[in-house]
């Protein structure tokens, strides 16, 4: 799943530090997040676009993956 | 509160590691080596503890950390993945183990190597019956 995280918080000014203090999680989850090597909790992806008042499908963007062959 | 938690579970801890060293030192059990390893490894645990109690009371940046640590639904993932790799992992080895005592003629002690299998089979089966109930 990608996601438009890091593009939204660095638009907003904010640190990954800030953020992730808002969210009370680690700076760590934010950048696994912000790498697409970790997918957020509902609750999380739900904290986060209300925290940017923001849809979730805005933030976090699901492509089905497609059958090759 | 919780601070005085983290205290008295280390203080503890140090208190149960120190008993063992001296029940080994007296000679109190047939394998002294035995409990005394036991007992160095629970007095450092809470040796360790103690210091980050410590550490959490004095430094509340260094406490905060460890606080949001604890509730990271990341570090959840990861520590419930990495349970899930060990489980796995271990079988593997037991089932090895229990193979080559069987095959060498240590038939008890690859009896209790199978049995541990079966039992964390069986814990696996009960848990996950419980869980899906649960879910």
């Amino acid at each position: 799943m990608k996601n438009r995280l890091e593009e939204i918080r660095k638009q907003r000014g904010l640190r990954q530090e800030e953020l992730a203090e808002a969210m009370g999680v680690s700076r760590q989850t934010i950048s696994s997040l912000e790498n697409g090597r970790y997918n957020p909790s509902v609750i999380l992806a739900i904290k986060l676009a209300r925290y940017f008042e923001m849809k979730v499908e805005d933030i976090f963007i699901y492509e089905e993956e497609k059958d090759e062959g | 509160m919780k601070d005085n938690k983290f205290f008295k579970i280390s203080i503890a801890e140090i208190v149960v590691g120190a008993i063992l060293e001296i029940l080994a030192f007296i000679g109190i059990a047939d394998d002294a080596g035995v409990l005394a390893g036991m007992g160095s490894g629970i007095l450092a645990v809470g040796v360790v503890q103690l210091f980050r109690a410590f550490r959490m009371q004095s430094n509340p940046e260094y406490k905060k950390r460890i606080e949001t640590a604890a509730k990271d639904e990341r570090y959840a993932f990861i520590s419930m993945k990495a349970k899930e790799a060990a489980f796995s992992i271990y079988l593997m080895i037991a089932a090895v183990i229990c193979i080559i005592w069987m095959l060498t003629g240590n038939r008890e002690q690859g009896v209790l190597a199978g049995m541990s299998i079966c039992l964390l089979v069986f814990l696996y089966a009960v848990m996950f019956r419980i869980m899906a109930k649960k879910y």
